[in-house]
């Protein structure tokens, strides 16, 4: 007994010693800039010293394969012109403030870094984006990739607009919301807001995943009024959706989704503008909905509801194996469609039983419009399959691509409102008229 | 029928056959101040064994022997031991009454032996009488006889307490950041980065020598707590010779034997250690966004595995002993360490509904997993005579569970079927030093001197998480499966860790200003108390995630991809053709640091109106704050400089107690006193982030206060005696600003920040009754009084009013539904029930069983936004059946039944058209024994 209490304590007292030495050496000091603002901070540092400070200002440029790029960051507070002689680089998100016109101009080509960061356009409410190109020169949004290789969905955030038109989604009505990735917050009560002008624009390999459930569209429309001008846009290969409105009242005329995982377009949170000429073309690798129209699926039935007026729409959708949809009408949306062209989904038109009234009492509806080619044609659509007085057609219709139209059948827009451009025909694109010719790529 | 069952139940632990008993009962008592004094917690024995029995409050005790003739030893510090003949007759009762007298000066040896055990409820219940402040604490003792493993489940036991998930402290019903905790009195910090009270389930029981609840406000105390502050007391050196293993297994009616689905880990799992295999390969540290090499440069390990799930282990080691180093000093010294596992199983479901309710998400889920718990502690103390002792306390704790979890249904965005598959592994450690001191000088130490200093380091982490999601399209052939190439970030691999340090000092004296002398010595009329105190703590937290890119994989397989068997086509051979591309998604937002920094000064004093009846106990703390957090967003770049958003806050807190007596027996005190409730660190940084993975978005706001709350209680409590109880309190708060989280509108998803958003009252009652029932029954009836029960309830209202904040030109408008409701986690009543019977089975066989019996009253889970009500977490029944026994003085065994009810865990959804189930599960119930041998 006596020996075993002897190693005892012989070894608690080194157990002891031990714990005393660590309980000492733990105090040490390690150098290191202690300056959070510094490039070079270093958390661990408890001594200071060698901070480094990043240039102020936009003026940084750097080279990449021997090219010279400008290093757009942070925020635009005043009214400032990219011109098209230099290459810009975006790096992280770029914000235009609230009384700030950002113009760029036509022929510019703006890339995302490849940093690590989440580039980004994004208008503030109050601020506007002035980018008109040309169909000879387009102004093209890419990745930085395209030079370096690799190129591929998800690169960067995409241009977002947010405006002071109203959304649904708080039950008051000055509802303001917070979009996507910190991109900026949204809505009011001023539906003719204007956020700038946008003709023949061209975004490429947007939509960055930002976590589940949130990812950036190549165009996201955040409340953004009527006032603002829409023309010639096209969402290339994004890993999400190609155009999404979240509320709002802009209209979209001319419009190409090229290529995009998720859905063409999207709309939700009671989108009330208008379109015409939409093209949706979809990769046989990845893809979902052609259009998926929401107006809130938390509550189905809060106002003001989404309800767009659209016309001439080309959807042609690819088999990546899951299943998808054409039309996907659901979650309280109304909507008035004409003139559409479905072809080569899982389902052509599916309608939620969320939206059944609606479709009963007209206030959503799909008219004039083909569809073939579609493993089911219509899933819940109610009088939109049966009324024959809507004129839907389940013929095939011959197309190129997305290039081509049936004239059978069709109703002219203009009859319904003067915004329309007269167009007699169903289908988005009519081969006698190839607007996306020159200023769009194809798959 | 309680009576049989008890026996009945208690014969398990005994094959002794029993002989002629009797009883020795009897009062000790001594000479003071010129009168006889009941002796409390005196040790009686029959010399030379185990068998005996610790005095209650009025000197009394009782306990069955052999009937024959002993020699009774009854010993107490700082008096002489006394021995005295006793003759027992069968089935009698033999009555001593001893009179001990005061020993001198001459009681060095005895000091440690005779240190109060405050592993001991009568003790810590003698203290609670004694104490100047509104505590409430449970010892070992009682946490083993009520079968609570760690230190969660032991706070449940008490009075106005619950653990949310087991883990998550709330005191009547305020959650963490009204809570605060303490190692020893030393500021413990958390493992958890979106916590501000560690989870206290990382700490096992076998290092606890008693937990305290402290729910009045003195101003010794941090000031940001108006719930209640924790304080977990690990084991102290005694000095006792003593060398103990304990060795354990269990067993889940849900898990063990069962299928247990896990993957290829590392070798050193189950230690609770990660060897390395899940550290990011340096391959795809290098390189920034897509990854490039020639070489999949992760480990091929996504492929499930299927065992049978071992039983639960358990095993520990405890040591102590004093080492003589000289005349005047002794050094004590105590140590343990403990390991545990189990494997659990869970199967349930978790839905998301909206307003008409109808689910957006629908999943089947089902986990498997397996946890340890392993920890050390070391303490040591140095007596340098009798008014100087300093010592050192180390502990250290692992934690890790690895899960394997399925989730698989309906989401509302897909017309395909998910089935997602995830590994999870989360490792958390804390580790401890303290350094303390306490030095008394002057007659019977009129001045004393406290001090002490701590570092701690927690580290958190979740390497490689990993996850693959898959869609099965209806129609398509039973089990035919392909890769959700959608959504991207749905196939990923995720590191995260998080390190603090903290490092905190304090140093108070107290002093007798004026004093009575008497003929017994000097007797405390003002009592002043000063001290200052500072805490530091640097907080890194950082995340690497991975996303796989699987359409080129999906095109190659267009008759799907086996779910069992992903890795054979997340191949290499994949990677080089580019068909899986792996895309570093770490932005800038993926690591943030954090400081905070608190110093504090205070003065306080006792006062004794009326000595021994009245006291008034009053002071105020001056509390300087300052907490920055340094990060970048989502959307900045890295060319831009981190931001920093900073609050600091002077406090002055102020508290005042009145302590009446109003008999020997019954005390009332009255506790009055302002705090403050700090945001956290995350709340007031303006960046987003995800609280878990696929879980709501966060976002901080940087122009949060300092929230103010002004509490007050009222409570009386009479100690009949013999280690009874009866209390009655009542206490009621109003929270200014408190700071709630909120719901903003967003595009997608959940979003949710925090405001201080208007006003918050809580109110409440509490009842505590411990009593034998021999006494309550007023039998001598050696039964009855083998028979102790006991019992806490409280009940609460809560009421937070929400003044609704439109969006404005920065922030997003406030949406949730209710601007008036309970608080989150108040439980409108929680009641605690036991009912436990001891008694002595032959020679130096002693056991005890115990029913604890807990439930509490439905409480939000997550507070109603867009339109949708509140979610609920509905009542919960656990009933648990704890048998100890000591076999001689070597063995001590073990058995305990855990959730006997199998109790069914749900969430209740409210919407505007009914309820609905969200959250549905069950654990199991859970089986244990234990032996454990003391070797010295």
């Amino acid at each position: 007994m006596a020996l075993t209490h002897t190693i005892t304590r012989t070894a608690w007292l080194g157990a002891l010693t031990l714990a005393a030495t660590m309980f000492m050496t733990s105090c040490k000091k390690k150098e290191g800039c202690t300056d959070p603002t510094a490039t070079n901070y270093d958390p661990d540092a408890e001594k200071n010293c060698c901070c480094e400070f990043p240039t102020p200002g936009n003026d940084q440029t750097t080279t990449i394969n021997g090219e010279t790029y400008h290093i757009l960051s942070g925020t635009i507070s005043s009214n400032r012109t990219l011109d098209n002689d230099r290459r810009w680089l975006l790096s992280g998100g770029v914000f235009v403030a609230n009384g700030a016109t950002l113009t760029i101009e036509q022929g510019t080509r703006l890339f995302a870094a490849d940093d690590a960061t989440t580039p980004f356009l994004s208008v503030q409410r109050g601020g506007r984006l002035s980018a008109v190109g040309t169909a000879a020169e387009p102004i093209i949004f890419t990745t930085i990739k395209t030079v370096t290789g690799g190129a591929d969905r998800g690169a960067w955030g995409g241009i977002i607009l947010n405006g002071y038109a109203p959304i649904n989604i708080c039950g008051t009505a000055n509802c303001t919301a917070e979009g996507e990735g910190g991109s900026g917050v949204y809505g009011g009560t001023d539906q003719n807001d204007d956020s700038g002008v946008l003709k023949y624009v061209r975004v490429e390999y947007a939509g960055k995943v930002l976590g589940t459930d949130n990812e950036m569209n190549g165009f996201s429309f955040n409340g953004v009024g009527s006032a603002t001008i829409l023309e010639h846009l096209q969402a290339f290969k994004g890993s999400d959706d190609g155009f999404e409105f979240f509320g709002g009242t802009v209209n979209l005329k001319w419009a190409v989704s090229t290529g995009n995982s998720d859905d063409s377009f999207d709309w939700t949170h009671g989108w009330r503008g208008k379109g015409q000429f939409w093209v949706v073309q979809q990769d046989a690798a990845t893809g979902d909905n052609g259009m998926e129209c929401d107006n809130w699926e938390t509550t189905y039935t809060v106002t003001p509801y989404s309800e767009p007026m659209i016309s001439n729409f080309t959807l042609v959708g690819a088999d990546d194996g899951s299943a998808n949809h054409g039309m996907r009408l659901r979650h309280g949306t109304k909507g008035k469609l004409w003139n559409g062209l479905i072809t080569g989904f899982t389902q052509g038109i599916r309608v939620g039983s969320e939206c059944d009234s609606h479709v009963a009492d007209g206030s959503l509806f799909v008219k004039n419009s083909a569809l073939w080619n579609n493993s089911t044609t219509y899933n819940n659509a109610g009088i939109i399959e049966t009324d024959v007085a809507y004129a839907n057609t389940t013929n095939d219709v011959v197309l190129n691509g997305v290039i081509g139209t049936e004239a059978a059948g069709a109703i002219d827009p203009s009859t319904m409102d003067a915004w329309f451009t007269p167009a007699m025909f169903k289908g988005a694109i009519d081969a006698a008229d190839n607007w996306t010719a020159g200023w769009t790529v194809a798959l | 029928m309680i009576r049989t069952l008890l026996v009945l139940s208690l014969a398990l632990f005994s094959t002794i056959a029993m002989a002629q008993r009797g009883v020795i009962s009897g009062t000790i008592t001594t000479q003071e101040a010129g009168a006889t004094q009941p002796m409390p917690f005196v040790n009686v024995v029959i010399k030379g064994t185990t068998t005996g029995a610790t005095t209650d409050l009025d000197g009394r005790f009782s306990f069955p022997v052999e009937a024959g003739t002993h020699t009774l030893l009854v010993s107490f510090v700082g008096y002489a031991p006394h021995e005295q003949q006793i003759t027992v007759a069968p089935d009698g009762r033999t009555i001593a009454a001893v009179e001990l007298r005061a020993q001198g000066v001459e009681m060095k040896e005895f000091e440690v032996v005779g240190m109060a055990d405050r592993e001991r409820e009568g003790v810590l219940l003698m203290e609670r009488k004694e104490s100047t402040a509104l505590v409430q604490q449970i010892g070992a003792q009682e946490l083993k006889k009520k079968g609570a493993g760690d230190v969660a489940e032991g706070v449940q036991k008490m009075v106005g307490l619950s653990a949310v998930g087991g883990r998550y402290v709330v005191v009547r019903g305020l959650t963490d950041r009204y809570n605060s905790a303490y190692l020893n009195g030393m500021p413990l910090p958390s493992p958890d980065p979106d916590l501000k009270v560690a989870p206290l389930d990382i700490f096992p029981t076998d290092v606890v020598e008693s937990i305290s609840v402290t729910k009045a406000f003195t101003a010794d105390q941090y000031g940001d707590f108006s719930g209640g502050a924790v304080d977990i007391a690990t084991k102290r050196a005694t000095g006792e010779n003593m060398l103990k293993v304990s060795l354990g297994g269990g067993l889940n009616t849900r898990s063990t034997f069962r299928d247990h689905r896990s993957y290829n880990g590392g070798k050193t799992d189950f230690w609770g250690r990660d060897d390395g295999t899940r550290a990011v390969p340096s391959a795809a540290q290098t390189q920034a966004t897509t990854l490039n090499g020639e070489q999949l440069p992760f480990a091929a390990n996504f492929d499930p595995t299927s065992k049978s799930a071992a039983p639960d282990l358990n095993f520990g080691l405890f040591g102590g002993t004093h080492i003589k180093l000289g005349d005047n000093l002794t050094l004590n010294v105590l140590g343990t360490a403990n390991y545990k596992n189990e494997y659990r199983y869970r199967s349930g479901r978790i839905r998301i509904i909206n307003t008409s309710n109808t689910p957006l998400v629908d999943y089947n889920v089902e986990t498997w997993q397996f946890n340890t718990q392993s920890s050390a502690l070391g303490s040591a103390s140095l007596d340098l005579g009798r008014h100087h002792r300093v010592g050192l306390t180390t502990l250290w704790v692992n934690m890790s569970g690895d899960e394997h979890r399925i989730n698989h249904g309906d989401h509302f965005d897909y017309l395909d079927k998910v089935y997602a598959r995830r590994y999870t592994y989360r490792q958390n450690t804390l580790h401890t030093d303290q350094l303390f001191g306490r030095h008394g000088f002057g007659v019977q130490d009129r001045l004393l001197v406290e001090w002490s200093t701590a570092m701690s380091r927690a580290v958190a982490a979740e390497p490689d998480r990993r996850q693959l999601v898959y869609l099965h399209r209806p129609g398509a052939d039973e089990g035919t499966y392909r890769f959700n190439a959608i959504d991207r970030l749905e196939n990923h691999r995720w590191y995260s860790g998080l390190n603090e340090k903290e490092t905190t000092m304090r140093a108070g004296v107290s002093y007798r200003l004026v004093q009575q002398e008497t003929s017994d010595g000097p007797t405390p009329i003002l009592v002043v108390r000063t001290g200052a105190q500072t805490k530091r703590k640097d907080r890194d937290f950082g995340y690497d995630i991975f996303a796989y890119s699987l359409q080129g994989i999906n095109a190659n397989n267009p008759d799907g991809v086996a779910l069992n068997r992903p890795d054979q086509f997340l191949s290499n051979e994949a990677y080089q053709e580019r068909d899986l591309t792996i895309a570093r998604l770490t932005g800038p937002e993926a690591d943030h640091t954090i400081q905070q920094h608190i110093s504090a000064a205070y003065l306080s004093g006792e006062y004794q109106v009326v000595p021994g009846k009245l006291m008034l106990i009053a002071g105020a703390r001056m509390e300087q704050g300052e907490q920055r957090i340094i990060y970048r967003k989502q959307s900045d770049s890295f060319h831009q400089p981190r931001r920093v958003a900073a609050i600091a806050s002077t406090d002055l807190l102020p508290f005042a107690t009145i302590k009446l007596d109003l008999s020997t027996k019954d005390i009332v005190r009255a506790s009055a006193s302002k705090t403050i409730s700090r945001p956290g660190f995350r709340e007031m940084a303006p960046f987003e982030y995800t609280e878990f993975f696929a879980g709501t978005k966060n976002v901080g706001d940087p122009d949060l206060r300092n929230g103010e709350n002004y509490n007050v209680d009222l409570r009386y409590e009479r100690f009949p005696g013999a280690g009874a109880l009866v209390a009655i309190g009542a206490f009621g708060k109003v929270l200014d600003n408190t700071i709630e989280k909120v719901a903003l509108a967003t595009a997608s998803g959940q979003l949710r920040s925090f405001r201080n958003t208007g006003r918050a009252q809580v109110v409440g009652i509490e009842v505590e009754v411990v009593k034998n029932l021999g006494i309550l029954l007023r039998t001598d009836s050696s039964f009855w009084n083998d028979v102790s029960v006991g019992m806490n309830a409280s009940l609460l209202h809560s009421e937070l009013i929400i003044q609704q904040q439109p969006g404005n030109n920065n922030s997003a408008a406030v949406v949730l539904t209710h601007d008036k409701r309970p608080m989150q986690g108040a439980s409108p009543y929680l009641v605690n029930f036991d009912l436990s019977y001891g008694r002595r089975l032959g020679d130096g066989v002693k056991g005890t069983v115990t029913l604890a019996y807990n439930v509490f009253g439905k409480r939000i889970s997550t507070a109603g936004a867009n339109g949708l009500g509140d979610q609920y977490e509905l009542p919960v029944n656990t009933l648990n059946l704890v048998f100890r026994a000591d076999i001689g003085p070597k063995w001590q065994a073990n058995i305990t039944c855990h959730n006997l009810l199998d109790a069914r865990f749900r969430v209740e959804q409210e919407t505007p058209v009914g309820t609905s189930l969200v959250n549905d599960y069950r654990i199991g119930m859970s089986f244990g024994a234990g032996l454990s041998y003391r070797i010295l």
